[in-house]
């Protein structure tokens, strides 16, 4: 990967990894069932949308397989 | 109507979900519903019961003593899964006929009509089990069947009672099959063991109308995959919630869970459901981001646009560290 998109990958992991932290505290401290819905809808979002990267990148790492083949 | 269903403690808040919808469309139908079960208390009946006794509906507990079905114990499939098999040692000579209903079922419809049905000498009335043709053809080479043979789904099934008593079919007839023919590779036990004998002996309905399943219909058959409340409530009375569309282990929104979601809303056991699902999708959401890290850690030599085009993505879902905090600190606003 170049490395500067290397890069922004890695500070938005770390950025994540904050906020997995926080999401995790939000979850024990959800007590309201308005709070559970939020979070639930946030959640959808985010795993559809990393379902679609994953799918991305296992197409993109079979392209790269081919290539180095 | 009587209804016949078979749980656990785990599945009660969904079997009651499910009933709820069931009264919801059957305002003026008596309904008796025999639950099956090994382990529920007398207070899940209680609480069961002033859930959906409001409702109108009769519920019957059957204990069924821990190891009766034994013999269809497979794999991790629990034993109440097998307790179908006893439809006819339980309640032949008491009723003619009895619908049993898996709990991840959702009623959007009127059902009388396929309670009703005439067998025509059938054995069952269902419908077509979720098969793509290449998984029905070796279904057939499985069970030595003829090459066009159809198979039903055991989730939805009406049982004719009086034929299955006539013919002597009860439980100790399938085990005994069972132990006879042990080559015979069976994956889901009761359904497939039903199949074998009566997979031609049963009067099938429309699937569509009346065992939609929308993960299948998603998969397989997209032309006919309803995804708006409106397309599921004109053209399907009974949902099934098979495989990975569990609304509450889903990860996708679907328009058939936000209609269960609203029913389960009507019972108390919303609010821990709601907080399972969230931990469910919090769970899926970490596997998903491993594996993307990983992903992305263990590329080389990347070619530059799709390299771009993966960043792009991934900070358009995740956004900055401070669009996630923010959002946070809203949620926990409320």
């Amino acid at each position: 990967m170049a490395q500067a998109d290397h890069d922004m990958v890695m500070r938005i992991q770390e950025g994540y990894e904050a906020f997995q932290a926080q999401l995790d505290e939000a979850v024990r401290a959800a007590d309201s069932p308005e709070q559970l819905l939020a979070l639930e809808d946030v959640l959808y979002d985010i795993v559809e949308g990393e379902i679609h990267i994953n799918a991305m990148l296992n197409e993109y790492m079979g392209g790269e397989r081919r290539e180095q083949a | 109507m009587n209804i016949m269903i078979s749980i656990n403690r785990k599945y009660i808040p969904y079997a009651c979900v499910m009933l709820m919808s069931l009264k919801a469309h059957h305002r003026n139908t008596a309904l008796s519903v025999y639950i099956l079960h090994h382990e529920l208390t007398e207070d899940d009946f209680l609480r069961m019961d002033e859930v959906i006794g409001p409702e109108g509906i009769a519920l019957i507990p059957v204990y069924i003593p821990e190891g009766t079905t034994k013999d269809f114990c497979i794999g991790s499939w629990p034993e109440e899964n097998a307790y179908r098999l006893l439809a006819a040692d339980l309640f032949a000579g008491s009723m003619d006929r009895i619908l049993h209903l898996d709990a991840d079922i959702l009623i959007t419809g009127d059902i009388q009509e396929f309670y009703d049905t005439s067998f025509d000498g059938n054995y069952l009335a269902a419908c077509d089990d979720f098969l793509t043709e290449e998984q029905r053809r070796n279904k057939c080479r499985q069970f030595g069947k003829d090459e066009n043979a159809r198979f039903f789904n055991a989730g939805v099934m009406l049982f004719n009672l009086d034929r299955l008593a006539e013919d002597g079919f009860c439980y100790s007839v399938y085990a005994d099959i069972r132990k006879r023919y042990p080559a015979i590779r069976i994956e889901y036990p009761d359904q497939d063991m039903l199949n074998l004998l009566f997979n031609d002996k049963t009067r099938y309905l429309e699937r569509d109308r009346y065992n939609y399943a929308p993960y299948f219909y998603q998969t397989s058959v997209a032309d006919r995959y309803y995804n708006t409340r409106e397309e599921l409530e004109s053209h399907c009375s009974i949902l099934h919630m098979i495989c990975g569309s569990k609304p509450w282990e889903n990860m996708i929104r679907m328009a058939a869970n936000e209609l269960w979601w609203e029913y389960a809303a009507r019972t108390p056991y919303y609010d821990g459901m709601k907080a399972y699902h969230v931990r469910a999708l919090l769970d899926k959401e970490r596997q998903l981001n491993d594996m993307i890290r990983d992903k992305v850690g263990r590329s080389a030599g990347a070619r530059a646009e799709e390299a771009s085009e993966v960043s792009a993505m991934l900070e358009k879902i995740y956004g900055s560290a401070q669009d996630f905090a923010d959002r946070i600190k809203k949620i926990k606003k409320f």
